[in-house]
């Protein structure tokens, strides 16, 4: 496949970023990566349930706003999204913290119209534990009420930011496809943030699929070279590797619009968990993005170095979304 | 069981009356109330919120206890331990402000500052189940103090609020006896030596209270002092045994009593809570209800007939100085220790 047809292969392919966050505007950015869907990270993880509903009823109100963008409750939303030239938003969340202390509120987020929930972040909540949590404990009694109520109801679990005992257990129970929306192999990263060999096996043995992140602390593979696109690359044929192309998926962990992450978030986020950054930032102190892949703007540069390096185009189609949309059409209960 | 029916000498009497005392654990204040009444109790800790309140609602129900307070001329807030003695030379009620959870504080540790600043003055780590700082004792695998529970322990502390680690799951209250930098406290349970109970205490957590220069408020309710005896309800002297394992375990130093009784004189409330309480934790006091009822038929010592206690130490052979201690001394000094005044 020559450059010109990568090219064309990407506009013309249904493009999901598994992981994304906060959209105020449209943006060239976004409309540079050619995506088709954004999975969005809507509140923010130390968000209960009320703050959560004036966070998601924001994006009702953008829809509003800006017919360019929708919001994708079925992946036949994506599809039509798609065919009418619009970004479709799928409504997600970066902790079940705001679920608070009932598993019956799945389903009234559900009705809301969300369609992805990880279920901690980082630390330790009423779920299970996070990826930085010491003792890497299992599920809580609520995290598996919550677990059959996201089955129940339709809704993708996405276990990246869990811990790694908590995830496996997650796995195990659900009985739907669990997926790591953003999370790179520990085998060539080594990272708090990343996962093992048999997370990334258990995950795609359960239906799910991981999505490789170009989030520089955690696609840094150490040394004196920065990360560059090329770890990226690593990343995905590594998991390609172990559990076969049509289960790898991307999730860039990029802001949407530019400027519209608060500064005390990112200031907060810094502050209350450094562990995942700190080497990186010890070693590169100044570098902030993956070179070469600094946001979702640079999918279509990683669509022509999959073509590159011949992969073919049904496989280029399921690492930009096709992937990720087999699973979520059996989560969300399409099948 | 009104408290005239109980017969206490002369002699505990005065020693009651001439003593600083403090209940450990009390709830359900709504202003001015018969069952506060300053020769009984000089200062109690009130649970200032529901349980499972998070922040909205918790920060609401404190401020609605302040402005019952405001109605009523004999209690007053406590904010130093010199307010309680001060408290006790105004012949008042001192109301001090704990939570049995940290849930209102969810995961925003500024708000243990502004919890502090509206009278805050206890807070219990958790309340039987799980929440953001670590497990509750009816926890089946207690996972122990969580990352996030080691920062809220450190500010609780870094803010002059006591930690109490009632209804902590016992590996949680281990490890939060460990990373507290203040004493910490359980404010009302038992030695399960005596009474096996999820809520009552290992000889080990026990041991690591005296060890800091703690404080264990031993606790009068029935389900958790009956010693598992089918045959009758608690009496007062059973829950003296309680008090005499843990002094024998750790010294007299270390001692207080909590009632665990209501302070609002409306019963119907108490009767709701004790439905739902025991609806929703039956591990705690499901047993002891099986066997002999409610509170209302136990016959135990509450927040109005403190004095039964002071009168069953005496009987039991506490010199007046230790009984004083047991019965208010300790939870003063306590208190002035963590709170920094």
């Amino acid at each position: 496949m020559d450059a010109s047809a990568a090219q064309q292969l990407h506009r013309d392919a249904i493009v999901v970023d598994g992981c994304s966050f906060f959209a105020t505007r449209w943006s060239d950015r976004m409309e540079t990566s050619g995506v088709t869907a954004l999975q969005m990270t809507v509140p923010m993880t130390w968000d209960g349930a009320r703050d959560a509903i004036s966070a998601y009823h924001a994006y009702n109100n953008l829809v509003e706003r800006e017919p360019r963008f929708t919001i994708a409750t079925s992946t036949q939303d994506i599809r039509d999204a798609k065919a009418n030239g619009q970004v479709a938003f799928i409504l997600g969340a970066q902790s079940g913290q705001f679920l608070e202390t009932d598993e019956r509120l799945v389903e009234v987020f559900h009705g809301l119209g969300v369609r992805v929930i990880q279920l901690t972040y980082n630390e330790r909540n009423l779920l299970g534990d996070g990826c930085l949590e010491p003792k890497n404990e299992g599920l809580s009694p609520l995290g598996r009420q919550v677990i059959k109520a996201m089955n129940a109801a339709g809704i993708q679990i996405d276990l990246s930011h869990v811990g790694e005992r908590t995830s496996l257990e997650a796995i195990e129970l659900s009985t739907q496809p669990c997926i790591f929306s953003h999370s790179n192999p520990k085998a060539l990263a080594d990272n708090p943030r990343n996962i093992t060999d048999e997370q990334i096996q258990s995950c795609v043995a359960g239906g799910g699929v991981v999505g490789v992140s170009p989030y520089a602390p955690i696609a840094w593979r150490g040394g004196d070279t920065p990360p560059t696109m090329d770890d990226v690359i690593a990343h995905i044929e590594y998991v390609a590797e172990l559990v076969g192309p049509e289960n790898v998926s991307i999730g860039t962990d990029s802001e949407v619009t530019p400027g519209s992450y608060p500064a005390q978030v990112t200031k907060r986020l810094a502050t209350e968990y450094p562990e995942p950054s700190a080497p990186l930032r010890s070693r590169h102190p100044n570098v902030r993005k993956t070179t070469g892949f600094e946001s979702m703007e640079q999918l279509p540069d990683l669509t022509a170095r999959l073509a590159e390096r011949g992969w073919t185009e049904d496989q280029i189609r399921g690492i930009l979304g096709e992937n990720l949309m087999r699973v979520y059409s059996k989560t969300w209960g399409e099948a | 069981m009104a408290v005239a029916e109980h017969i206490v000498s002369a002699e505990a009497r005065r020693l009651h009356d001439a003593s600083i005392v403090i209940d450990g654990l009390t709830f359900y204040y709504d202003g001015p109330t018969e069952r506060l009444v300053a020769t009984d109790v000089t200062a109690t800790n009130v649970t200032a919120a529901e349980t499972a309140s998070n922040f909205a609602k918790a920060t609401e129900e404190v401020m609605v206890l302040r402005q019952d307070m405001e109605r009523d001329d004999a209690s007053v807030l406590i904010r130093t331990a010199a307010d309680i003695e001060q408290a006790k030379r105004d012949g008042k009620v001192g109301i001090i402000l704990g939570f049995q959870a940290s849930l209102p504080v969810e995961t925003e540790l500024w708000r243990v500052q502004m919890y502090h600043d509206i009278g805050m003055r206890i807070v219990q780590l958790t309340y039987n189940d799980r929440c953001y700082t670590g497990d509750g004792c009816l926890v089946d695998e207690d996972a122990g103090l969580t990352r996030f529970g080691a920062r809220f322990i450190e500010e609780l502390a870094a803010r002059y609020i006591a930690l109490d680690l009632s209804h902590c799951g016992r590996r949680t209250s281990l490890e939060a006896i460990d990373a507290s930098p203040a004493a910490p406290m359980f404010s009302h349970a038992n030695p399960n030596a005596i009474t096996e109970n999820p809520r009552n205490l290992t000889d080990e957590q026990i041991r690591k209270i005296g060890e800091r220069k703690g404080m264990i408020g031993l606790c009068a309710w029935a389900p958790l002092c009956w010693k598992n005896n089918t045959a009758h309800p608690p009496t007062v002297e059973d829950f003296v045994d309680h008090v005499d394992y843990v002094v024998d375990l750790i010294g007299v130093d270390h001692v207080g009593i909590a009632t665990d009784s209501g302070v609002t004189d409306n019963q119907a409330w108490l009767i709701q809570h004790s439905a739902d309480f025991n609806a929703t934790f039956p591990a705690i006091a499901g047993e002891y209800i099986s066997h002999h009822g409610g509170r209302a038929e136990s016959g135990m010592p509450e927040v109005n007939t403190l004095v039964r206690i002071t009168d069953a130490l005496l009987r039991r052979g506490y010199s007046d100085v230790d009984t004083q201690k047991i019965i208010g001394g300790n939870f003063l000094r306590h208190f002035r220790n963590v709170w920094g005044a």
